[in-house]
C-alpha cells in the first residue's frame, strides 16, 4: 500500500510519516510506502499513491483535495488524538478501512 | 462553552473553505511564498555587509570588505529582482488551478509584467519595479496573462492546425495568440498609465494601495491576524495557512523592502515582515507553546509525558501540530484563554519592542523552522532580538502555568480512576 500524508507544508505530517515507517518495518508490512507533502504540492505527487491522509489541521481542505484527484482515491482524515502522537496502530487501522482490506 | 464552540465551528469551517476557494488570492499567496527562497538567499547575502556594520574595521572587517561584493550582486539580482519570480509563481499557480498549467503561460506572464513594468530609460529598462514595489504590479500581471487564457481556451480561440502537423510544431502556434493577446493588454495599460495617469503603472498602483499598504504595518492589524490564527487553531485549523491569503503578500513585500533599503544603507521601516511573524510572534508555534509543552513533559500524568516527549524536539524547530493536537489544546476550553489571548499579549510587547528601537528591525529574511532566538538573530543582528524571544517564551509559559496546573489536576484524577477500575477487575 501506498499512503500520500497532506498537511500545510508537509512538516508536521513528515513526523508521523517517520513513524509509520518505523512501525511498519517492526511489524514486517511488506509493500508499504508513505510520504509526506504539503498541499500545495500534492497533485504533482498524488497519481503514485492509493490513499490520502490529511492532517486535522487541513480538515477543511478536504472537498478540494477529494476534487483534486477526481474522486478516484479515498481520502480521510487523521483523527487528532492519533496525528498528535503518531498512533500508528490506529492510523493503519484506518488506511486499511479505506483501502477495504 | 459548548454553544460557542458549535457556533464558531458551523462558521468557520465553511468560511475557511470559502477562502480556500478563492482561487486568486490563493494563487497569489502560493505564488508570493514560493518566491521567499530568493529572499531569503538575497537578504542572507546582505550579512557580510551587516556585519562589517557591527564590527566597523578590524582585520575581519578588510576581509568582508573584499567579498562583499560577491554577495551583494546575488542579494541585487535576487530579492531585488524577485517581482519577476513571484510573477512566474503566481502565474504557474493559478494555471494549475484551472487546470491550464503550462511553462509557456507563466512565462508569458513575465513578459507582461516588463510590458508594465519596464519604464524605458536611457540605453536600458528601469530596474525600479522589479523589486518591491512592483510585487503588487507581478500579481496583477500573473492575473491578467492567465484569465486572458483561460477565456481564450474558454471559447476555443486557437490557431488550428491540421492533424498531419507534428505536435510540436502546432504547440508553439497555439502558444502565440495567448502571449499577443496578453502582451497587447498590457502594452495598453502601460501606454494609458503613462499619458492618461502621468505615471508608470506600478506607480499608480502603488499610490492606489498605499492605505492598505501602510494600515497593514501596524499594530492592530497585527493582533487582527494573530487573533485570527489562534482562533482557527483552537477549532484544529490551521491558522497562519488560512490568514496568510491576507498578509503574506504584504509582509513578503515589507521584508523585501527592508532588505533593499537596508543593501543601499537607507532606513529600514517595516516591523511585521514574514520573519517577524514566525521567528517572533510564532516561535515555536502558534501560541508560543514551548512552556507548555515543557510543563507536559515534565507533568506526574503518564499521557501528557507522552505528549510532552512526541512534542518537544518539533516545538524546537517551530512545528507544534503534536501539541496542539495531544493535549490536546484543540478545544479545550482551559486552553481557550492562555492559547488564544497569551499571544495578543506577546504581540503587544514585541510591536513596541521593534517599533520604538529597543530590538533592531529585521532586515533580512531568515530561513524558517529554526531553533527559537537564531531566526530572530539572523533577521536583526541584534542581540537583543534573541533575548526577547525567551522573554516572549516565559510570558507564554507563565500565562499557560495556572491552566495547565487545572487541566493537569482533572487528568490526574481521571488517570488514577482507570487505574482503580483497571485494579478492582
Amino acid at each position: 500500500m501506498k499512503v500520500l500524508l497532506v498537511c500545510a507544508g508537509g512538516m508536521s505530517t513528515s513526523i508521523v510519516m517517520k513513524k509509520m515507517r518505523q512501525y511498519a518495518e517492526a511489524k514486517g508490512i511488506e509493500g508499504f510506502e508513505v510520504s509526506a507533502t504539503g498541499v500545495g504540492e500534492f497533485r504533482n505527487v498524488a497519481d503514485k499513491y492509493d490513499v490520502i491522509l490529511l492532517g486535522p489541521q487541513i480538515a477543511y481542505k478536504k472537498d478540494d483535495i477529494v476534487a483534486g484527484v477526481n474522486g478516484q482515491k479515498p481520502v480521510d482524515v487523521i483523527a487528532p488524538a492519533d496525528y498528535a502522537i503518531a498512533n500508528c496502530g490506529n492510523i493503519f487501522k484506518q488506511v486499511n478501512t479505506l483501502l477495504g482490506a | 462553552m459548548e454553544a460557542l464552540q458549535n457556533f464558531l465551528q458551523k462558521w468557520l469551517m465553511p468560511i475557511a473553505a470559502k477562502i480556500e476557494k478563492q482561487q486568486h488570492l490563493q494563487a497569489i499567496k502560493d505564488g508570493m511564498i514560493g518566491a521567499t527562497p530568493f529572499i531569503i538567499v538575497g537578504s542572507m547575502c546582505l550579512l557580510p555587509m551587516a556585519f562589517m556594520n557591527l564590527i566597523g574595521s578590524g582585520p575581519v572587517y578588510d576581509f568582508l570588505g573584499v567579498v562583499n561584493p560577491f554577495f551583494t550582486t546575488i542579494a541585487a539580482k535576487t530579492t531585488d529582482f524577485v517581482a519577476i519570480y513571484a510573477c512566474y509563481l503566481i502565474a504557474r499557480s493559478l494555471a494549475k488551478r484551472y487546470d491550464i498549467d503550462n511553462t509557456m503561460l507563466a512565462i508569458s506572464s513575465v513578459a507582461v509584467l516588463f510590458i508594465l513594468t519596464g519604464v524605458d530609460v536611457k540605453d536600458g529598462i528601469a530596474t525600479t519595479y522589479f523589486g518591491s514595489s512592483g510585487l503588487f504590479t507581478s500579481m496583477i500581471a500573473a492575473i491578467l496573462t492567465v484569465e486572458i487564457a483561460r477565456v481564450l481556451v474558454k471559447y476555443n480561440v486557437v490557431i488550428k492546425l491540421p492533424d498531419s502537423v507534428p505536435d510540436m510544431v502546432s504547440e508553439s502556434f497555439s502558444a502565440l495568440i495567448p502571449i499577443f493577446f496578453a502582451c497587447a493588454a498590457a502594452s495598453g495599460i502601460a501606454l494609458a498609465s503613462t499619458n492618461l495617469g502621468g505615471a508608470a503603472f506600478p506607480a499608480l498602483i502603488m499610490n492606489l494601495l498605499a492605505p492598505a499598504i501602510s494600515s497593514m504595518d501596524t499594530l492592530p492589524a497585527l493582533l487582527i491576524v494573530i487573533f485570527l490564527t489562534q482562533l482557527l487553531w483552537f477549532f484544529g485549523l490551521h491558522g497562519p495557512s488560512i490568514t496568510q491569503v491576507a498578509w503574506a503578500p504584504f509582509a513578503i513585500a515589507y521584508a523585501t523592502e527592508n532588505a533593499a533599503n537596508y543593501a543601499a544603507g537607507q532606513a529600514v521601516t517595516h516591523v511585521f515582515t514574514y520573519g517577524f511573524y514566525f521567528n517572533v510572534l510564532q516561535v515555536t508555534g502558534s501560541g508560543l507553546t514551548l512552556g507548555l509543552v515543557i510543563f507536559m513533559l515534565l507533568s506526574k500524568s503518564q499521557t501528557y509525558k507522552a505528549i510532552g516527549k512526541a512534542a518537544i524536539v518539533p516545538s524546537i524547530f517551530g512545528i507544534n501540530e503534536p501539541v496542539i493536537f495531544g493535549a490536546p489544546i484543540l478545544l479545550n476550553p482551559f486552553m481557550f484563554i492562555p492559547f488564544v489571548f497569551g499571544p495578543l499579549v506577546c504581540t503587544v510587547i514585541s510591536w513596541f519592542a521593534f517599533a520604538t528601537g529597543l530590538v533592531g528591525m529585521p532586515i533580512t529574511a531568515p530561513p524558517g523552522f529554526m531553533p527559537p532566538g537564531v531566526g530572530a538573530y539572523l533577521m536583526t543582528l541584534d542581540w537583543r532580538a534573541p533575548v526577547l524571544v525567551v522573554v516572549l517564551l516565559v510570558i507564554m509559559a507563565a500565562i499557560y502555568y495556572p491552566f495547565f496546573k487545572l487541566m493537569e489536576k482533572e487528568q490526574l484524577e481521571t488517570e488514577a480512576a482507570d487505574e482503580a477500575t483497571a485494579a478492582s477487575k
